[in-house]
């Protein structure tokens, strides 16, 4: 009697399916913050194909380093371009606000602001390496199931994340998390103005760097949603990152080994 | 579309089949109908791991057709007056980078242009080498890093004018453009030994320059076809500081100290962010120098390019006193992917109005005497002295005018995908002539950028940029990356 009361909880109410107390909102985001980013200073190869009505139309070939700050806890990259040709080696620096682009043909920094960083396809870099616990403060909406990108139903549970403070690229983000095991399936990022920047689906879980981890994403533009760029993530490794890689005089020096 | 909707009607109808076995709440999420079906089944090409590499190549060829409009009759003619009507520039760049180990590398990057102008095709055109850059690199203490042989050593925040860019005098050999950011891919290196020390809070350099043998006799000096050039680089010992703090989350001041033969300069660069979309900046240098008609008359002396005793046509005083550079501004993103840097550039060396009116007074008088045949050599002179000012301006890369307005667009994916627009203007605040350079490039391939360019020297007869040769050029070019 007591087993099938246990199992009529179970299918009622799936989110006391975890052992121990229901988990916080903040909880839910830390957990799958975890999910998607490695706890140790990491590189990824990232591969994107930017997709126009079902077209390609555009191919970009990535390495990222990224590594916490340990203040913040936020993910600092340096992003080096391999492909296409035309911009092999530049280099990207996020360092919270301090961001940088760099061109080895002219020797040449340039201070980027947040609004040039999110344009061109190198911007969805962060939807995947941004820890959002830190930065948001997050509500349990409800639970849902939704379709994931591989058409399979998935429980999750239904976040909506303000941002804590205005250095954040994102206002507002909805977001779904696999109740089973804390894995993101699906995020809507928005403005301060409440317009929808993206749309992203994670998937092609499988294990990186000991635990299973999303290693493609579909992002969807918000503004002209014909355009879809799919981003691939290969070749995890953890990578010893000095702390001198996260400033602008170092990007003339970096070889990325 | 069709694959859309099935895309939309194949979710929805999941969601409905799974809504009636599940106590939650079922969306049916129509942002999935977004996706085509063939993203999803497309296998990714995946980068290479970030793997410790050996080696570094980077090839392209550069292609460009310039044709030129001219004006006519100029107010302060030019003595040797350049009359083609066209030239072709085919240019084979080359860097390469080998790494020794973790600790030791070799850099070279190399530019070999092919040069052919109108009524020179039967000589057949010319060979120039620019051998940019050529030098060792090591690092030590993972934090000290040693650099000795020819380098690029670029500072400064500015776009379009930077007076902390210490090494950019007499850089450029062959100005294949008038964009800033072109200008300085194609510039020479310095032969020197340059330290650092990078740190998280911030970094230390010290570079020295020394001055090497001027005699023009010598492969290094040797301004033909593949000679080094090292006179334009390496005229003078000269020695830099450079201090970056790190202090604050994202303001990173940079302080300079340069020495040059008998002079010290000091500058700084700032840079801030101003909200999500705008960055301001300023970068500042000062030293003791005499303004712009001293310092090239003086230097065309001291090389022999002018009579040492020749009297100067406009002497305006040949005393040092300190001078301020300055180029402040801001840049700002539009949410369609367009850039736009605006700055305001001072040169307190620069010509004052009075200057311009005494350049163009000279300039006159000077066109009055070629009409003599007595005189005419008189008159040549005064013209050589009169150009060589402005010549030296260009080769130093500081503003003419003492107070212009620089302005730079950059539209990524304009109109349509592939293509970027970029606009180029620059305006003397003293007499509102301009020059302006809209350029279109389209990446055709991944490895292929076709691009269009028009020049435009705008302004009347006794302006700044109404003043020179040619009113207009247009330029048409390809660049293939291997």
């Amino acid at each position: 009697m007591k087993r099938l009361l246990i199992l009529i909880l179970i299918a009622f109410f799936p989110g006391i399916s975890n052992a121990g107390p229901a988990k916080t909102a903040d909880e839910i985001v830390a957990a799958s913050d975890a999910v998607r980013n490695p706890g140790k200073p990491f590189s990824l190869s990232v591969s994107l194909l930017e997709y126009k009505e079902g077209s390609v139309q555009d191919k970009m070939l990535l390495t990222v380093y990224s590594k916490a700050d340990q203040n913040s806890g936020q993910y600092r990259s340096l992003i080096r371009f391999i492909e296409p040709p035309r911009d092999e080696n530049k280099l990207m620096l996020k360092n919270g606000n301090n961001l940088w682009f760099y061109d080895p043909e002219s020797k040449s920094s340039v201070r980027l602001s947040q609004q040039q960083r999110l344009m061109g396809q190198a911007s969805n870099g962060d939807v995947v390496t941004v820890n959002f616990h830190k930065d948001y403060k997050a509500k349990m909406e409800n639970e849902e199931t939704i379709t994931d990108a591989d058409r399979k139903q998935r429980k999750c549970y239904k976040l909506n994340m303000q941002a804590l403070n205005e250095t954040v690229t994102y206002y507002r983000i909805e977001y779904w998390v696999d109740m089973e095991n804390d894995q993101p399936v699906k995020g809507k990022f928005y403005s301060e103005s409440e317009r929808l920047l993206k749309i992203a689906y994670y998937r092609g879980y499988r294990e990186e760097l000991g635990k299973i981890r999303p290693t493609e994403v579909i992002i969807i533009d918000g503004v002209d949603n014909k355009l879809v760029t799919k981003m691939n993530y290969s070749h995890y490794q953890f990578q010893k990152i000095p702390e001198d890689w996260f400033q602008k005089e170092y990007l003339p020096r970096f070889k990325g080994e | 579309m069709i694959r859309s909707w099935f895309g939309i009607f194949a979710a929805a109808l999941l969601s409905v089949m799974f809504a009636s076995s599940s106590g939650l709440c079922v969306q049916q999420d129509e942002d999935l109908g977004l996706i085509p079906d063939n993203v999803l089944s497309q296998s990714a090409e995946q980068a290479s791991a970030a793997e410790p590499e050996k080696y570094r190549f980077k090839v392209y060829v550069d292609e460009a057709a310039t044709a030129n409009i001219k004006r006519k009759n100029l107010t302060v003619p030019v003595p040797s007056s350049d009359d083609s009507g066209w030239n072709n520039r085919l240019s084979l760049d080359v860097k390469t980078e080998i790494i020794f180990s973790p600790n030791l590398s070799f850099i070279m990057a190399d530019r070999l242009h092919y040069l052919l102008e109108e009524n020179q095709e039967e000589s057949g055109g010319r060979v120039q080498n620019d051998l940019k850059e050529v030098y060792f690199t090591g690092n030590s203490y993972s934090f000290l890093y040693l650099d000795i042989g020819r380098v690029n050593f670029k500072n400064g925040v500015a776009v379009g004018f930077n007076p902390t860019d210490y090494f950019k005098k007499n850089a450029v050999s062959y100005r294949i453009s008038e964009d800033p950011n072109l200008l300085r891919e194609n510039r020479l290196g310095v032969v020197m030994a340059r330290a650092q020390g990078i740190w998280e809070k911030g970094s230390v350099t010290l570079a020295f320059a020394p001055e090497i043998n001027q005699d023009p006799d010598t492969w290094w000096i040797d301004a033909d076809s593949y000679g080094l050039r090292l006179d334009k680089t390496n005229n003078s010992n000269r020695f830099l500081s450079k201090i970056t703090l790190n202090a604050f989350p994202d303001f990173n001041p940079e302080f300079l100290c340069f020495y040059d033969s008998d002079r010290s300069n000091f500058g700084t660069n700032l840079t801030k962010d101003i909200g999500d979309a705008a960055i301001i900046y300023l970068e500042w240098s000062g030293s003791s120098r005499p303004d712009i008609f001293a310092q090239s008359l003086t230097e065309a002396q001291e090389s022999g390019k002018i009579p040492p005793n020749t009297p100067w046509v406009i002497d305006s005083g040949r005393e040092s006193h300190f001078r301020n550079q300055l180029a402040i501004g801001f840049s700002y993103t539009e949410k369609v992917n367009r850039t736009t840097f605006v700055e305001y550039h001072f040169n307190e060396a620069g010509f004052s109005q009075e200057d311009w009116d005494n350049w163009f007074s000279a300039g006159k008088e000077a066109g009055t005497l070629l009409q003599n045949p007595a005189t005419e050599a008189l008159g040549t002179g005064m013209l050589g002295q009169l150009w060589t000012t402005r010549k030296w301006s260009q080769e130093a890369q500081e503003p003419l005018s003492r107070h212009s307005i620089f302005i730079r667009t950059f539209w990524e994916d304009a109109l349509v995908h592939s293509l970027d627009l970029t606009g180029i203007t620059r305006i003397s605040l003293l007499d509102g002539s301009f020059f302006a350079q809209p350029m279109a490039e389209y990446h055709i391939k991944k490895n292929l950028t076709l691009s269009l360019s028009v020049n435009l020297f705008i302004g009347s007869d006794e302006t700044e940029y109404g003043s020179v040769n040619p009113k207009a050029d247009v330029k048409a070019g390809a660049t293939y990356y291997f």
